[in-house]
């Protein structure tokens, strides 16, 4: 489920780069580098942001869609709605983060 | 989400919560020596319940309730706040305990829909924690003394927190090894809380040995390792959860150095290590995310947060110091200290709320 930056056009870029700002508080990392985001598409001015969370005990999923929202929509083209998806399925694992965040957090 | 119950709603049920937290230190302090009207002698004896049941339940049962996004879970919180309410007016007690007794049932089953959704050993805790409640509560309501209902309470807020935090150390990629070891300090608990439940005095020597396991463990595999080297919200939240290890650290080490706690002094100590020190340090530290999240006020970190958080550890010293020198006044302090810590937090957070509704306007 790794999410490549260069296999996404331009548009979809922006919207990653603007999920890099969006910063999990209790790990510190943002979504990108936790593998929280499985997709991001752009498809008839619809922008759909695939992501997913650790805990399905977790009350944050409210408040990461706003977050997410908040944040994105100031990266969208004017015209593009914006989609967010909270899938459960693949669930998330560790190894989903990027190397850089693992190599933070302690990985060897 | 389409599901999820609307904010204002909720509300209501955090407020209770909240009453239910004031109400419960108001009658702690009138436990400790303080003059305090009170209107029934029966009243002394709500002091647990309603910190547990009436304000943590209440919290606990919310959070689960926003997560899962179904509106049948909010009966949960409801249950629990109207149990607060019962307890609170005298109104109806023995109503109050069979609604607490409610809420803890509905929590299980919340609890198992959330494992059956995700089937890892952090679900399978969440569902212990909120076991502990069910039975510390059907004790409580069959009369059993507040010694042998306490280690359930207890496991209900300790493994849960544990839970949580089982989940965050998988970004750290925990070995088989550690997984073990946290297993092992589960089934201690659960040996030590059965001894304690049984025992006609309070020994919590098992028990206590559990949460020095569980403090090693959290030691080992905590993100708070990497996270307090972060910087505003990420490592106040880290420092918080420091605070909270070394009280359940000091609360292992006194609950197994004595082969017997004594009410007001070492058993006092022993709980209130655990319930303020562990519990409300994580509280301290995790209210600024878990509030906007049921209410979805926005709550940004601001440094004054930390005041509050050094507050709580000061305020227990004092408190725990009065414990073991027997030391009425002292002992009173901190109990006058705990409760200007826990409504300075409140003040703090409300001022947080207050800067940010402004500067959006």
């Amino acid at each position: 489920m790794t999410l490549i930056i260069h296999q996404l056009n331009p548009d979809e870029q922006r919207i990653y780069k603007a999920l890099q700002t969006v910063i999990d508080p209790e790990i510190g990392e943002n979504l990108i580098d936790l593998g929280l985001v499985y997709g991001i598409q752009i498809h008839d001015q619809v922008a759909t942001v695939t992501f997913t969370m650790t805990s399905y005990a977790c009350p944050m999923s409210e408040t990461v869609i706003e977050n997410i929202h908040e944040t994105v929509s100031k990266a969208l083209n004017a015209g593009i709605e914006l989609d967010l998806d909270l899938v459960w399925e693949p669930a998330w694992e560790p190894s989903m983060m990027c190397d850089q965040a693992k190599q933070r957090l302690g990985w060897s | 989400m389409k599901t999820n119950l609307s904010v204002r709603y909720r509300i209501p049920m955090l407020m209770a919560g909240f009453i239910s937290l004031m109400c419960g230190m108001y009658i702690g302090l009138a436990r400790l020596g303080w003059q305090l009207p009170i209107s029934s002698a029966a009243q002394f004896a709500l002091h647990g319940p309603l910190m547990v049941c009436g304000f943590l339940g209440t919290v606990i049962c919310l959070e689960r309730a926003v997560a899962i996004g179904e509106r049948w879970a909010y009966l949960a919180p409801l249950a629990s706040a109207c149990a607060a309410l019962l307890l609170i007016t005298d109104a109806a007690p023995g109503a109050g305990a069979a609604l607490a007794v409610i809420a803890s049932a509905i929590l299980v089953m919340v609890s198992i829909r959330i494992f059956l959704r995700q089937r890892e050993l952090f679900t399978f805790t969440l569902l212990l924690a909120a076991l502990c409640w069910g039975l510390g509560c059907v004790l409580w309501i069959c009369g059993f003394n507040p010694a042998q209902v306490m280690p359930w309470w207890m496991g209900f807020l300790v493994i849960t927190i544990v839970g949580e935090r089982l989940e965050l150390s998988r970004f750290l990629r925990p070995s088989l090894g550690s997984k073990l070891l946290f297993i092992l300090a589960l089934v201690l608990y659960f040996a030590g809380a059965i001894a304690a439940s049984a025992s006609a005095v309070p020994d919590f020597r098992l028990l206590a040995a559990s949460l020095i396991l569980m403090t090693v463990w959290l030691m080992r595999n905590d993100i708070v390792r990497h996270t307090i080297k972060q910087q505003g919200l990420t490592r106040y939240i880290a420092a918080a959860l420091i605070c909270g290890y070394a009280w359940l650290l000091a609360a292992g080490i006194i609950g197994i150095s004595l082969p017997q706690l004594h009410a007001g002094s070492s058993y006092d100590a022993f709980s209130h290590a655990i319930f303020l020190g562990f519990v409300f340090s994580m509280i301290f530290g995790h209210a600024p995310i878990i509030f906007p999240a049921i209410s979805k006020l926005k709550i940004p970190y601001h440094p004054s947060f930390y005041l509050p958080l050094l507050l709580l550890q000061a305020s227990l010293l004092l408190r725990l110091s009065g414990d073991f020198l027997y030391a009425a006044n002292l002992r009173k302090a901190g109990g006058v200290l705990h409760a200007v810590t826990i409504i300075l937090f409140i003040l703090v957070l409300a001022a947080s709320v207050i800067r940010n509704k402004n500067k959006s306007m």
